[in-house]
This record gives C-alpha cells, structure tokens and sequence, in this order.
C-alpha cells in the first residue's frame, strides 16, 4: 500500500455489490484490498489514477464523489452503453465539462474533465 | 496523409496532412472546416478566403465552394461533413422543447437552415472536441456511435457560438429594422473575413470597405457597434494571435515573425504583444 496516494474513501452499504458495480464499470480496476479494523475494503483504480477505497457501513449518508477523467464524452458515451443508474447527460461548466452517475448505495459521482480554456 | 471516413449517417470525417491538394465544387452538406497547421484557401461562391492555423469556416449545405492547398510546409486540415437530416434531427432534438416534440413528433417540415458563413478561430469547447475526436480517429476507433456523440457535441459547441457570434452580435447594431441588421452584418462578417485572410498585408480601410460593400464611415461606425472594437483593433489582435501561433510552433527569429504577421516594426510589434498578453514575444516562446 502507498500511503503517498490519497484514497478517496466511499462508504458503502454492501462491499460485494459495490464491487462487483464498479468492476463492471468502463475505466475502474480493483487495484488492491487491504483490511482496516478487521474489514476488507477494495481500492479501486481509475484509468485516470483516481483511487477510491470501498468501506462498507450499515447506515450510509449519501455523498458526493468528484473524479477526474480525461475525456468525458467517451466516460458518458461507455456508461451509458452499461445504463449506469441516474447518469445524467454530459453537461458544460465553467472548468469543463462534467456528469453524473449514482452507486448502489446512493452515493453520487461526479465526473469532470477540467479543461483549460486561457489558451484554447 | 489522408483519412476519410464515412458514417453510417452519412457524416463525414476528414483529416489530411499534405503541401497540396485540390476539390473543387463541394456541395450537398453542412462543412465544418478547420485549419490546423499551414493555411487553406477556399473560394466560397464568389468569395475568397484564406483559413490560417487553429482557424474554422462552418460553410452551409447549399453552398457550393472549392478548396485548395499549395504549401512549402505541410498543411494539416480537418473537416466534418453534417448530412443535413441529422442537423435538422440535432435541432428538433435540442432546440425544441420535450412537450412540443411529443405532441407533433412528425409534424415538423425541414427547415432549410441557413448560417452567416464566418471565420471563427478554433477555441474553447470545440476545440476540445475536436481534439478528442482525432485522437479517436487517429487511434483507429471504430465505434460510430462514440464519433456520432462527438458530432452531436461539435454542432451543439457551433450553435452556441453563432448564438454569441452572430445572433447577439446582429442585434447590438444600432437599427430598427432585423431585415436591415441582418445585412449589416453578413456585410462585416466578409470585412472581418477579409481581414482574417489578408492578415498578413498591409490593408487599406477602403480596400476592406469595398469588399463589404460599405462606406468607410458605415464600416468604422457598425463594426464598432457589432464587435466592440475598430476594424485595426481586430486586425491587430488577428496579427499577434498567428504572432502566437509562429512563436509557438516555429523557431522563426521575431523578426521574420514581425514580418510574417504584417507588422511594419519589431519595436510596435514587441509593445502591443506585451501589452495583450502581459509577456514579451521572447518570454512566451
């Protein structure tokens, strides 16, 4: 485990369903499981280097993930292709360009590719 | 270098690397034209017009014109042909508003949608998505779908565009009549192409009047309404962004840049570079 990595940490009502979501999902590799307090808890990789540590907890407050990606069109195009639940359509902003995707557990992800307009 | 692909929607996409090449009458779609690197020339029904590097021309299904390329350094171009079904499908699908499609889903007739065809430099959203798309395109993908969602994207970045480009623009002139705004501004949008293409000369404001089919007077006086700025204004900033362009692409010394871009001094050329862009030619090198 690199402990230089910053985890974005996820809580989760089921470890094994969430897992098996994300694995399924284009651009997300499990990339290792470590255990904390006795409790297994997969971290997944991003193809942009966004790595998200899966913590499951029996009440889960819904919150919001930001990742980053490279290329939303593409990341909308493939999870739409997988009907991912509550994708919201690819939207412009003041930094680029982002959506939205819900997990099973509520938690609510967005995707953001910055772009930089200053010289663009 | 060519790749030419043709969609199962009958879109086309076009990116060339060359010195030369010609293809005269092209007509029948809509014609997002983009120079990358080198110039292109077009002749647009009677008009001449020069594309330079990271510039566009969006050029309407009806229009017939001819382009051509003849280059001591290689010219890179990319193009996308819209069949004009799906940019009529693309604005009854993100122009009409959900209640109306769904009470007369079939009861629009096709509209003949016609833009002011302009030069616009290639920046911002657009820009991106066309980058994207070539990486794509360069990369072998073949999923048609995924290019057709950058389409989708690329038209959607155009209309906005023209929304700030032209339809604003058009109605900050200072007239009653739309009729009368409309023509105004076709007639500075060729000045300002005019301009783009000419860069590099020295022009004279009667010269760019004659083209538009203005007085000198009703020139100074509606460009500045529309643009905001004076016709040397815009032909100054045209200069130091292709300045831009050299400085960042090529090792040609400042002075053979200053030269290239059309400024008559290396000292003038250096202040109003700095001046825009808060670095020296040097320091942005």
């Amino acid at each position: 485990m690199d402990f230089n990595q910053v985890y974005k940490v996820v809580f989760v009502k089921c470890e094994e369903s969430s897992l098996s979501f994300f694995t399924d999902m284009p651009g997300f590799i499990l990339a290792e499981k470590i255990e904390i307090e006795g409790k297994e808890c997969p971290i997944l990789q991003s193809t942009n280097g966004d790595l998200i540590m899966l913590v499951e907890k029996e009440t889960v407050e819904a919150d919001t993930i930001v990742l980053k990606t490279d290329d939303c069109v593409r990341d909308y195009y493939l999870f739409n292709q997988k009907s991912i639940p509550g994708l919201t359509k690819p939207r412009y902003v003041a930094h680029g360009l982002e959506f939205c995707f819900l997990d099973p557990s509520g938690n609510r992800f967005v995707l953001t590719e910055e772009r930089d307009y200053s010289e663009a | 270098m060519k790749y030419n692909r043709v969609l199962v929607d009958k879109n086309e996409i076009i990116s060339e690397s060359t010195y030369s090449a010609h293809y005269p009458k092209n007509t029948g779609r809509y014609a997002l034209n983009v120079v990358l690197s080198g110039q292109a020339s077009y002749t647009v029904e009677k008009r001449e017009i020069t594309l330079v590097p990271d510039s566009f021309i969006f050029l309407n299904h009806d229009t017939s014109y001819t382009n051509s390329i003849d280059s001591t350094v290689e010219v890179n171009t990319f193009s996308v042909l819209f069949d004009p079904d799906f940019v009529h499908d693309f604005e009854q699908s993100n122009l009409l508003q959900d209640h109306v499609l769904l009470d007369q889903p079939l009861g629009f007739k096709e509209r003949d949608t016609r833009f002011v065809e302009s030069i616009y430099p290639l920046r911002g959203n657009l820009k991106f998505n066309l980058q994207h798309l070539a990486k794509h395109i360069d990369s072998g993908v073949n999923d048609e779908l995924l290019l057709s969602e950058y389409l989708n994207h690329c038209l959607a970045n155009y209309y906005k565009l023209y929304h700030s480009e032209i339809i604003k623009r058009e109605a900050s002139l200072q007239f009653l009549n739309g009729t009368t705004k409309s023509e105004i501004l076709k007639r500075l949008t060729v000045a300002r192409d005019y301009m783009i293409s000419n860069y590099h000369r020295r022009l004279r404001l009667e010269e760019v009047a004659q083209v538009a089919c203005l007085s000198v007077n009703h020139l100074l006086r509606t460009f500045k309404q529309a643009y905001q700025q004076s016709p040397h204004q815009f032909l100054t900033k045209v200069r130091l962004h292709q300045a831009k362009h050299f400085l960042r692409n090529t090792d040609y010394p400042i002075n053979e840049i200053v030269d290239i871009v059309g400024f008559e001094c290396p000292s003038s050329f250096i202040r109003l570079f700095r001046n825009s862009f808060q670095v020296t030619p040097g320091q942005y090198r």
